[in-house]
């Protein structure tokens, strides 16, 4: 292609004057610099290789080394220091990402004793929280919020800060975990950071917490002056972590708020904690405006309903969004009204096809 | 006369020394984002931990569709291969584009398939469907059997059954690993803006596979099918990498990518004569309809490629059937920019309007036009005897050696973040084929490059026959040996 140049090089008057010389000696110089590169790279990439292998040796080595004595040591059959004997001083970084493995995997006294046995290791770590890499200071966070939260807390909980979005996410999730609850206010008050997250995503993160967090979660969602997705993600975790106590703070949600996202959370919400004196307002919703509402109202109402629910849940199934009308059947086969999704599906209907879809999925 | 045809071709030359530079400028650049990014993906995968994802109560249900035309010789290993997948919650949604062959009787013996009722959610035309399936031992297998319409039309069929919020779009025959769709979903949970992500393709030629995953990955024997391992990482690890970190992803394969169901109805679906008219490269003409979509109707979004989720895939290992995709592939591509040529330098369109736009527009698709003519004036240059040799070979080399610095570098992206040729004899001969392939191979592309540019000047849409080999012909375990199949619109 490229060669049609040398026709350019051959005509024209530039190239009388010796720059057709210059150019064949740019020329050679540019293809001895890219060929330079080519094996450069090549060499490079086989250097890589070697370097990766030999990684893969030294961790063969180790786990040999280590993989009898860290079982030993984590069912408490020998002092910790049999394992820190095994463990040269040159060794303390692929120690610590060798526990990693096991704690993220543990448990009760195991998983206290996985920690015990990083301890010495950890401030290794706590430099590379600082580092310029925001990948490197996250994978430090994980380490020490998984490892270290007894004497590094604060370096995880200042991560919540970190410019990185990935470095605060790493610590939230290093933070919202059962075995320490203590550490979800600072969580919960950063949460705005993660709102870009996928929030259903981000309500099972907080969830992680459990029951213990539940008021935390109520405090944050009867609160106005907090974002509407930010409480609609608490709604959701409340869900998760079934808090019955948050039925009535979610009533109270709905009876005062618009915001869409914030409403279906919480119809949500009343579908797995609510009680049959919130009927009344979850009612309301089945002729809301926005259809992801009004399938949230057909869902609750399933759970919740009575007898004279059936009626509004029959009328939703032919609902014009198919969402609702998917949700509705959902919720009369969940009400136990097996016999109008029976009739449905053998009636010829539009959405006979979706009563027999709804009363296979009985059989699943 | 002869002076006119000197001068012409001199401006010519200009033309073509300025195309080579901005394209080899354009690969270079996107290489280097690529090793910037793909150095920080790794990092950022240790601190991520799939695990949390797939125990999480919050990773979104995902419908997988996979339209399936004459495969009986793969589909019930395909199938069993997507059934073995690591995720919480998904379908399986086979659409039988209206098969010739026993491709529904098979898939219907192998997994107990019934009738079974399935209200579509959404209503993109299609050709007609004439029934739906479910299986008996796998409730989330479903089989849609419609009238032949084209890969566009069954994704459409599959899309108007789907009820997860996100769903897969992938070849029936391509193998995913099973923690493929664990890592792709990753970006629609880190961002919520995502709309749309796409994955590594892979070939999957020479490699063994056992139970319907990739066991051992190997080299094709087959040269063709060797050339194409090469292409695939550039293309992937180079290009569809550079452009993502540009935020300017414009081509997610149709043999692996993942959307959010939601936004592609509301763009109105895969192009078909039904819907917004028929391409043969409708996963490149939905991802640009996407970005005009979201662009004009000021809807935030994302769109990108992350190099870690693996679908391997059958390439074809004749020069008939090599060309006639790249053909196809050509035509895909120089259709779905015309169609929206608007966004072309537009600032309105934001990166994709001003750089990756023009780059695929220009370079991409009409540049082989010029690439060729380059061969031509070249051919005419040294028949006028207007060349010295010692020029021709000068930039004979220069070409040569530009192409293997990126084919190389594409080799060190591989080896930077993922090392899955294993060998060191793998990356010898990468490095061997990085030298070769500019002698012929490249040559020969562009040339079937050029044709489908000007089958999709002239309006031309048909697939043509693909030839595959088939990945079992011992349904536990196979090395790739030959089947046939193929796929019309």
């Amino acid at each position: 292609m490229t060669l049609g140049l040398l026709f350019v090089l051959q005509q024209g008057t530039p190239f009388d004057y010796g720059l057709g010389a210059r150019l064949l000696l740019f020329l050679i110089i540019g293809i001895a610099v890219l060929l330079a590169f080519a094996i450069a790279f090549a060499i490079s990439v086989v250097l890589l290789r070697l370097k990766h292998q030999r990684k893969a040796v030294k961790w063969n080595q180790l786990e040999r080394k280590w993989d009898e004595a860290i079982l030993i040591a984590l069912e408490g059959d020998k002092e910790l220091e049999s394992f820190w004997d095994l463990v040269a001083p040159t060794e303390g970084l692929f120690c610590v990402n060798y526990i990693m493995r096991y704690a993220r995997w543990l448990t009760g006294v195991e998983r206290e004793r996985a920690i015990a046995l990083a301890q010495p290791y950890l401030l290794l770590i706590v430099p590379r929280a600082e580092a310029r890499d925001p990948q490197r200071r996250a994978r430090a966070v994980q380490t020490l919020g998984e490892l270290g939260l007894g004497k590094h807390s604060d370096i995880v909980t200042r991560a919540l800060d970190d410019p990185s979005p990935l470095v605060a996410m790493v610590a939230a999730r290093a933070l919202a975990r059962k075995e320490h609850p203590q550490f979800l206010p600072p969580v919960l008050a950063h949460l705005h950071r993660f709102t870009t997250w996928s929030p259903n995503f981000l309500a099972s993160l907080l969830a992680a917490v459990g029951t213990d967090a539940a008021p935390s979660f109520r405090d944050l969602l009867q609160d106005p002056s907090r974002p509407a997705d930010v409480r609609a993600v608490v709604a959701t975790a409340l869900g998760y972590i079934y808090d019955y106590e948050a039925a009535d703070v979610a009533a109270d949600v709905l009876a005062a708020e618009t915001n869409k996202e914030l409403v279906t959370a919480c119809l949500r919400l009343m579908g797995r904690v609510g009680r049959e004196e919130h009927l009344p307002l979850v009612r309301g919703f089945i002729e809301s405006e926005e259809f992801a509402v009004r399938a949230a109202a057909a869902s609750a109402l399933g759970s919740l309903g009575r007898e004279e629910d059936l009626a509004r849940l029959r009328t939703a199934c032919d609902d014009g969004s198919r969402w609702v009308a998917l949700h509705a059947a959902r919720a009369l086969r969940d009400a136990g009204d097996v016999e109008s999704l029976q009739q449905l599906a053998t009636s010829g209907q539009a959405r006979a096809t979706l009563a027999m879809q709804v009363l296979a999925e009985m059989d699943e | 006369m002869r002076d006119t045809v000197i001068m012409l071709l001199v401006g010519f030359n200009g033309v073509i020394l300025v195309y080579f530079i901005l394209l080899n400028s354009v690969y270079l650049f996107t290489s280097l984002i690529a090793f910037r990014d793909i150095r920080r993906y790794v990092r950022r995968l240790k601190s991520l931990d799939l695990g949390d994802l797939l125990s999480s109560e919050g990773v979104p249900p995902v419908t997988i569709v996979a339209p399936a035309f004459n495969e009986e010789m793969t589909c019930v290993d395909a199938v069993r291969s997507l059934l073995t997948l690591e995720y919480p919650q998904y379908d399986i949604l086979v659409v039988n584009d209206g098969s010739k062959d026993r491709t529904l009787d098979r898939l219907t013996e192998a997994y107990g398939l019934v009738n079974a009722a399935r209200l579509p959610t959404a209503e993109i035309p299609t050709a007609p469907v004439r029934g739906i399936l479910q299986s008996r031992q796998y409730p989330n297998l479903w089989v849609v059997d419609k009238e032949n319409g084209g890969k566009a039309d069954a994704l459409n069929a599959g899309l108007n059954l789907c009820v997860t919020p996100l769903f897969c779009a992938m070849d029936a025959d391509s193998v995913l690993e099973r923690d493929a769709l664990t890592r792709i979903v990753r970006p629609f949970l880190e961002d919520a803006r995502t709309i749309a992500t796409g994955g590594v393709v892979r070939i999957a030629n020479g490699c063994t596979v056992e139970g319907g995953a990739i066991t051992k990955v190997g080299f094709p024997k087959n040269l063709w099918a060797r050339f194409q391992v090469l292409e695939y990482l550039r293309s992937f690890l180079a290009g569809r990498m550079g452009w993502s970190a540009l935020d300017a992803t414009l081509i997610i394969s149709g043999a692996f990518g993942v959307f959010r169901r939601s936004i592609v109805v509301d763009a109105g679906g895969y192009a078909t004569k039904r819907t917004s008219g028929p391409t043969v490269g409708e996963d490149m003409e939905l991802v640009v309809r996407l970005h005009r979509h979201c662009r004009e109707n000021k809807i935030p979004y994302k769109i990108g490629f992350i190099p870690d989720p693996v679908a391997w895939t059958e390439c074809p290992e004749t020069i008939r059937t090599l060309a006639r995709q790249r053909d196809r592939w050509q035509r895909g591509m120089a259709e779905s920019l015309m169609r929206h040529s608007k966004m072309l330098l537009n600032p309105r369109y934001g990166r994709v309007g001003l750089a990756a736009y023009p780059y695929f527009f220009f370079l991409e698709t009409f540049g082989v036009g010029v690439e060729i003519a380059g061969y031509v004036a070249f051919v005419v240059t040294v028949l006028m005897g207007l060349a010295a040799p010692v020029y021709v070979a000068g930039f004979f080399m220069a070409a040569f050696a530009f192409g293997m610095v990126l084919s190389i570098a594409a080799v060190g992206l591989e080896e930077l973040g993922f090392r899955r040729y294993p060998k060191i004899s793998h990356l010898t001969r990468l490095f061997v084929l990085a030298a070769v392939e500019n002698i012929g191979y490249r040559q020969l592309i562009s040339l079937w490059r050029l044709h489908g540019m000007i089958s999709a000047l002239r309006g031309v849409r048909t697939w043509g026959e693909q030839e595959r080999r088939g990945f079992d012909d011992v349904p536990a375990t196979a090395t790739l040996e030959p089947a046939e199949s193929s796929e019309n619109d």
